[in-house]
């Protein structure tokens, strides 16, 4: 938006091996329980959900669950996907805890990634290898 | 080890054709397709009591939606071990009731009825590559 002016909060390399840009996030269940520590989470302008898990770590999730016929089904290239969806928060490195919901593959392994459902309420900059994240 | 000889009664014909054939591809006999499949029942059954529960929790949402709909509309409602443990007006609630929950489950619902709806979302190619 322009004329607005934005400090940066912290600054993350990418990603070295995939040269992928990341952004440090914590998660917590929707009992408000913190799942590990604070991960770095690769960013997915081509996914719309807010993030997604690898199978394993999802289990931690499994008590916010929203009912079966609820669950998010996404279009790929290789046809539709169907998710299975808990209720969580997510929060960034001085921002505040935001409710979101956490998705793994009902079948397939899964992997973790924030999309666009998160990035959209963030204001970020990718700066030359690094990802900058900026309060107004 | 004893082996022993098992006659199974009422087999469908035709899955039993297709196993032989199957087994014949694969240069099993009868009884080793039998024993892998004996196993990997186990081993799926052993894997799977957080699915059970699962399905026990989904079948109580399905059979009682409409009720929990009257009910509740609006607010964030919580079932577990297939029954409906209570329902609040906020998620913050919700999770202070999932906290003094003993013993823990491995698997809750927690929906706010009538607000959450199933959606479609898209997963473009980058991030299916690696």
């Amino acid at each position: 938006m322009a004329g607005r002016l934005f400090g940066t909060v912290n600054c993350y390399p990418h990603d070295r091996v995939a040269c992928q840009p990341r952004l440090k996030i914590q998660l917590s269940n929707f009992a408000e329980e913190r799942w590990q520590d604070a991960t770095f989470a690769p960013i997915d302008t081509g996914f719309s959900g807010a993030v997604m898990l690898p199978n394993e770590s999802y289990e931690f999730f499994m008590v916010g669950e929203q009912p079966r016929r609820l669950w998010k089904e996404y279009r790929t290239m290789t046809g539709l996907l169907q998710m299975r969806v808990a209720r969580a928060f997510v929060q960034t490195e001085g921002g505040h805890m935001l409710e979101t919901v956490v998705e793994t593959p009902l079948f397939g392994t899964g992997k973790l990634l924030l999309g666009r459902a998160v990035l959209n309420s963030l204001s970020l900059l990718l700066d030359r290898g690094r990802v900058r994240l900026k309060s107004s | 080890m004893n082996k022993l000889t098992l006659v199974i009664k009422k087999i469908d014909q035709r899955t039993l054709r297709d196993l032989k054939a199957e087994a014949a591809r694969r240069g099993l006999t009868l009884s080793e397709v039998f024993r892998e499949a004996v196993n990997l029942w186990l081993t799926r059954r052993q894997d799977t009591p957080a699915l059970t529960e699962t399905d026990k929790n989904n079948e109580f949402y399905e059979s009682n939606e409409a009720e929990l709909e009257r009910q509740y509309k609006g607010r964030y409602v919580l079932i577990t071990g297939g029954r409906l443990v209570g329902a609040y007006d906020n998620l913050h609630a919700a999770g202070e009731a999932m906290r003094t929950l003993s013993p823990r489950p491995r698997q809750a619902i927690l929906t706010k009825v009538g607000k959450d709806t199933r959606e479609l979302g898209e997963w473009l190619g980058g991030s299916l590559e690696r």
